[in-house]
């Protein structure tokens, strides 16, 4: 059964972007990739995405200013993923009022889940 | 007559009176016997036969005759006192009257001067004990004790004492007559009794004993005198004795009684001994009255230590409950007023403040709002603003300001002056030091109350002083150790951040490659050689930031030992260009080196110290750009090494700290890095004799420069390690 669905990754290492994108390609998500907060906020004002998968520690503009920025924004608002390798995870998931966070390293297994679940089930925001 | 002469009752009558008469009841002297003929007031010859009216004064030969005429008619005899003038002084006599069978008057004479003067006498220390008893404190009893002396021992008189707390002696006059009273009084003010004279009078009694000293010459007056003009008063008063006796207490001389008198030209033995009864009786009163004094003072002195150690205990717990320059500058304000001081003033810049930086209180704490508007007006109206509003060197104490600075009041006459405007009338400033190293002052000022200054004021307030700057040192050692800690736990955020994201990548390729495995039960070529490679890089990742925190456990340890060999610069720095270069597609790395440079350096780490000056470069060039790397020799002593790039540069306020531990200038902009490439390239860099510096273009990026000797010469030192 091939997944739908939009999947907006934003990370600044590239090779999780590049991991993560080939694991949801592979599930039969749609996916794009931003290095930071800004390029991501720019990609989804375009393209939509159903989901967004955040790190919070990147240059240029991490996942918290992304995230002010993102919901000030027009609607509709995808739920927000924090993906992060600190040590707060679900902390800062819960200060940025996202909708799941997983810590890194994570397992590619709960990943899907997860937004197998995200997607299938979207939040009204 | 007969009777008289009998032997037997010559022996009864030598016992019973100094004097015998037998008189007729009209007061003729019939017949006389004298025990003392000393006592005698005239002549025998010229009274034997004689009535009393013919040989005494008529005063007292009328009350005489009248009493033997009353003895007669009644039968009874009678006792009658009369005093006659003697060459020496007047004397008293006693006259007991016994009427004989014959109608005769026997008269047994006794007389009484002596008895008479003692008891005066004794009545006269007894009045001194009980007025003395009453007195407590030292200068009321000096005054009583002058008070006392005269008139009776002389016309005036002089007490001082000498305590041996003081270096002056107290003393006290008086005379006889109010009106020289008053005079001996101003004499006394305008020229004050001092130590020298005190001596001069003290030397005079070497024997304990009283000392007359004869005042008709000159001579005598000048010794006494204290000036021309005192002479002058001296001799105006016409004294013509002193009498000097030596108060004396518990076998010590405290002090000394002085006695003149302008009337009396000598004193007898009696005299004298009622002066020595004096002065002993008034030396113990003095005695009492001094150590009265002195246990009041000691009193008064501990109940002052007492609230003194009460202030300080209260100081050093608000102290200790803050850790804020601020909240420690605002305490000692508020602790001072109003205990110390009417107003107060902490100046105690902290780094990085400078308007609020004086806290200050007053007792009336709406009047505060005013001082401080005058505290800004005139630190406006100084120059140099920015600095502290004065600095003083040592406890400064202004027990009189207005007066004090009518002198030379040094560096710290200007704030002074101000204050004094303001209305402060004495002044107490005393340093803060932390550690030798002045770091505020506090200012006590009185102004409304009048209170005055003393040196124990002065003392606390220094004690005061050294508690703050203790409070202040251990402030900020506090502050540090948080700091410390601070930078520990973000290093340990920042390391675990940075050794979970390739242990992330590592992981998540080979769960995606089992994943495809279990799926489709075969890998694709491609993907298998892609998650290769991702394994590969990202456990590279993870052994150089393993090695990154080893190296730095090294520094700190002490152990990291170079091993140097001769090396080919130009060739090592090319190749790490060329690795960096793989792992950058976006980046452009350009190397100029316009001559080969052979150096006596260890080549793994100079190879670390280049791969981390590019990874920064990359790092904070974010869209890729160029960066140029340029190899030189200066002179034949050193190589420089630039790395330059076009990337977002440093923000000024972290410049100054890059090169430091876990130091991380975009750490909130969450660049990632351990924040050791710099530190530890750093201290490569200076384990070889070199040094690594940074400059920031015009035209954007950062520029880092090593400068390294080549070491050529060294060939023959064995391996350094940190010292």
């Amino acid at each position: 059964m091939r997944s739908t669905g939009r999947v907006l990754v934003v990370d600044d290492d590239d090779t999780i972007r590049e991991l993560v994108s080939i694991a949801l390609c592979d599930e039969g998500y749609e996916v794009m990739s931003a290095i930071h907060g800004r390029e991501a906020l720019e990609r989804a004002a375009y393209w939509a995405p159903d989901l967004i998968l955040l790190d919070m520690r990147m240059p240029v503009m991490d996942g918290w200013e992304f995230t002010r920025a993102y919901r000030r924004g027009p609607g509709p608002h995808a739920p927000i993923v924090v993906l992060t390798a600190g040590r707060d995870a679900t902390c800062a998931a819960t200060q940025l009022d996202a909708d799941a966070a997983l810590a890194k390293p994570f397992e590619l297994e709960s990943l899907l889940e997860l937004v197998s679940r995200l997607i299938q089930t979207p939040l009204q925001r | 007559m007969s009777t008289l002469q009998s032997p037997d009752f010559e022996l009864i009558l030598s016992g019973l009176a100094d004097l015998f008469f037998r008189l007729d009841a009209e007061g003729t002297i019939l017949d006389y016997r004298a025990n003392e003929p000393n006592a005698l007031y005239a002549p025998p010859d010229l009274f034997l036969g004689k009535r009393l009216r013919h040989v005494l004064p008529p005063n007292v030969s009328q009350r005489l005759e009248d009493a033997v005429a009353q003895a007669v008619r009644s039968g009874i005899g009678g006792t009658i006192e009369y005093a006659l003038p003697f060459p020496d002084g007047e004397r008293t006599f006693r006259a007991r009257l016994l009427v004989t069978q014959g109608l005769q008057v026997l008269a047994l004479v006794n007389d009484t001067t002596e008895q008479e003067a003692a008891e005066r006498s004794q009545r006269y220390l007894a009045q001194v004990s009980q007025a003395l008893a009453a007195s407590l404190d030292l200068q009321s009893t000096l005054q009583r004790v002058a008070r006392l002396a005269v008139p009776t021992l002389g016309d005036a008189c002089l007490v001082a004492i000498l305590e041996e707390s003081r270096s002056q002696p107290i003393s006290a006059t008086a005379h006889c007559d109010p009106v020289q009273e008053e005079l001996l009084a101003e004499a006394h003010r305008c020229f004050p009794f001092d130590r020298a004279h005190y001596d001069l009078l003290t030397r005079r009694l070497s024997t304990g004993r009283p000392v007359f000293l004869q005042m008709a010459s000159d001579s005598g007056l000048e010794a006494i005198a204290r000036a021309t003009a005192h002479l002058e008063f001296l001799r105006e008063s016409g004294w013509e004795t002193v009498l000097l006796a030596s108060l004396s207490a518990r076998g010590e001389q405290h002090g000394i009684l002085a006695i003149a008198s302008s009337s009396r030209s000598t004193y007898t033995q009696h005299d004298m001994v009622l002066v020595e009864e004096f002065a002993r009786r008034a030396a113990l009163a003095l005695d009492n009255a001094r150590l009265y004094e002195a246990e009041r003072r000691a009193r008064a002195a501990a109940q002052a230590a007492e609230r003194r150690m009460a202030f300080l205990a209260e100081a050093g717990r608000r102290l200790s409950s803050t850790l804020d320059y601020g909240e420690i500058r605002t305490a000692v304000a508020r602790l001072t007023v109003p205990d110390l001081a009417d107003w107060c003033l902490v100046d105690l810049p902290a780094q990085g403040d400078s308007d609020q930086q004086i806290a200050l209180a007053h007792t009336d704490v709406s009047r505060e709002a005013w001082l401080r508007a005058g505290l800004e007006e005139w630190w406006a109206s100084r120059k140099d603003s920015a600095s502290c509003a004065h600095q003083p060197t040592e406890p400064l104490l202004v027990p009189h300001l207005a007066e004090g600075l009518a002198g030379d009041a040094g560096s710290e006459k200007e704030y002074l002056q101000w204050l004094l405007s303001l209305g402060a009338q004495a002044v107490i400033v005393v340093p803060i030091a932390v550690r030798g190293i002045l770091m505020g002052t506090i200012t006590l000022v009185a102004a409304e109350s009048g209170r005055r200054f003393s040196q124990a004021d002065l003392e606390l307030a220094e004690e005061l002083g050294r508690r703050v700057g203790l409070a202040l040192d251990n402030a900020r050692l506090y502050q540090r150790a948080q700091a410390a800690i601070k930078v520990r736990e973000d290093f340990l955020a920042a390391a675990a951040h940075e050794l979970k994201t390739p242990v992330t990548g590592v992981r998540g390729y080979a769960q995606l490659m089992r994943r495809e495995m279990e799926k489709s039960g075969t890998l694709e070529p491609e993907r298998l050689r892609r998650g290769l490679q991702v394994l590969d890089q990202q456990t590279a990742k993870l052994a150089q930031l393993v090695t990154q925190l080893l190296d730095t456990s090294r520094l700190d340890g002490g152990w990291l030992v170079l091993e140097r060999h001769k090396t080919d610069v130009v060739a090592l720095v090319r190749h790490v260009v060329a690795v960096v270069q793989l792992t950058a597609p976006r980046h452009t790395l350009t190397m100029s080196a316009d001559q080969p440079v052979e150096a006596f350096v260890d080549p793994l780490r100079l190879e670390q110290v280049v791969a981390n000056l590019l990874d920064n470069a990359i790092k904070f060039s974010l869209q890729g750009g160029a960066i140029e790397i340029d190899l030189a020799t200066e002179g034949h002593e050193q190589l420089r090494l630039a790395v330059r790039d076009h990337g977002i540069g440093i923000p000024a306020e972290h410049r100054q700290r890059i090169f430091d531990r876990f130091y991380r200038a975009h750490a909130g902009n969450s660049f990632g890095g351990l924040g050791l490439g710099l530190y530890i390239s750093r201290r490569i860099v200076e384990l070889h004799g070199g040094q690594i510096v940074v400059d920031y273009p015009q035209d954007g990026g950062t520029r880092f420069v090593v400068r390294m000797p080549l070491g050529r010469q060294t060939s023959a030192k064995p391996a350094e390690g940190v010292t």
